[in-house]
């Protein structure tokens, strides 16, 4: 998050200035690609790439705080991700059966991945873990550093259905680390 | 009764809401909850590489769409496109203002413009101008040897002889004159001159006017009569109009 200077970056980035937009974006991509990594998995950088332009596009005229600010990108990405599942969705897949065993994915059990090491990487792979809603809700409060009212906007759901969500995500968290012996 | 005592388990069901909601706020991590604490920091971590691999591809979109006027115009046009495309707007205007203007001179000089265009040409160009060329002409009636124009006027004096032929080429500027007011000669002295100019004795206006229409007319009958009788014939300098074109006899 940028704090108060995030006013004074908007106007410049609005009036011009790459360097200031190139800061909101170094500040607010990186969390924006890992909350499509637990939505979107391996479209994430294609779908933050088409996030931005369309921030890029309504840049001028946009108006509000960085809270608003940070709303507004991820529920464009948000958008293009849940597009992009539909498309898959109509999309034919081939049978796994016709699939060999070295071409299966390979996931590590994220609880394992956890224990080796506590890196973003395997924090997002236990946030994947959860249900989709007590993930989503997590990665926009802690990474997205949304309120609860931005949230329930975003997820258009109630502020009460936010916490609840909230509440139980972390508690599952806590399980997964208790279960796989994670003390740190 | 044996009581057996269990093992407290750490799974977080005796975590309160109250932890989670500080551990959401970052306002302080529960003992039941560090692990949890630590996994929301990793996702908080620092940037990899891999995470500000599209800044390139941002900021370009961000120079076409939303960065400088100035920039954004380079970027989309090169500098060396905007000077043609200015100057084929010029180019064009002025094309076709050359177009416009020299399709109304040509129509001026060829006297097709509506009067009061035709008028403005005149003036300003030198177009040529004759109001009574063109006025309507309710009933083209032509002359027939032998008859009169007016029914119950003179021989010899509607009608205008072959010696006048060779000034009918004037006809149309003499008919401006006399719708003018002009007035050509006395009334009473083109009948004894034999050119056949309109009604005799009507006055000035009359007069002028039959004259002109009436030496148009190379199959009027009557006697010669001395084409340059001035007064019969109008202003010398008068245009070329419509040589031998057969008009409409009489006067008004």
């Amino acid at each position: 998050m940028i704090g108060e200077e995030f006013a004074a970056l908007l106007a410049a980035a609005q009036g011009g200035s790459e360097a200031a937009f190139t800061r909101l974006w170094r500040d607010a991509n990186p969390a924006l690609v890992r909350y499509l990594r637990v939505i979107a998995p391996g479209a994430e950088e294609d779908i933050a790439a088409e996030a931005w332009i369309q921030v890029v596009r309504g840049l001028s005229a946009f108006r509000g705080d960085e809270q608003a600010w940070r709303a507004w990108l991820f529920t464009s990405a948000r958008r293009r991700a849940i597009d992009l599942a539909r498309r898959r969705a109509r999309r034919p897949e081939a049978p796994l059966d016709d699939l060999t065993a070295g071409q299966l994915p390979s996931a590590r059990d994220s609880a394992e991945a956890a224990i080796e090491n506590l890196g973003t990487a395997a924090a997002i792979a236990m946030v994947s873990g959860l249900p989709q809603l007590q993930a989503e809700v997590i990665l926009l409060r802690v990474v997205a550093g949304l309120d609860t009212e931005s949230v329930s906007r975003l997820l258009h759901k109630s502020p009460g259905a936010v916490r609840v969500a909230a509440h139980r995500g972390l508690r599952r968290l806590a399980e997964i680390t208790v279960d796989a012996g994670v003390t740190l | 009764m044996l009581s057996i005592p269990q093992p407290q388990r750490q799974d977080g069901s005796a975590v309160t809401d109250a932890d989670l909601a500080a551990l959401l706020a970052g306002e302080g991590v529960p003992a039941g909850l560090r692990p949890v604490a630590d996994i929301l920091a990793a996702l908080t971590a620092e940037a990899t590489a891999g995470e500000l691999a599209g800044e390139a591809r941002a900021l370009a979109e961000y120079r076409c769409r939303a960065g400088a006027p100035e920039a954004r115009r380079q970027a989309r046009l090169g500098p060396a496109v905007l000077v043609p495309r200015i100057s084929s707007k010029v180019a064009a205007a002025a094309a076709g203002v050359v177009v416009l203007l020299g399709g109304v001179a040509t129509a001026a000089y060829a006297d097709v413009l509506p009067a009061p265009i035709q008028r403005l040409a005149h003036d300003t160009i030198g177009a040529p101008y004759a109001p009574g060329a063109r006025p309507a002409r309710p009933v083209h009636r032509l002359a027939v040897p032998g008859q009169s124009a007016e029914p119950g006027s003179p021989p010899g004096q509607g009608h205008s002889g072959p010696g006048q032929a060779p000034h009918a080429k004037g006809t149309h500027a003499r008919a401006s004159q006399g719708n003018q007011g002009s007035g050509q000669g006395q009334p009473g002295q083109q009948g004894q001159q034999g050119t056949g100019q309109g009604q005799q004795g009507t006055g000035p206006q009359s007069q002028g006017t039959g004259q002109g229409l009436g030496q148009g007319n190379p199959h009027a009958s009557g006697p010669p009569g001395n084409p340059h009788q001035p007064g019969q014939h109008g202003d010398p300098h008068a245009s070329v109009r419509h040589p031998g074109r057969p008009a409409p006899a009489g006067g008004p």
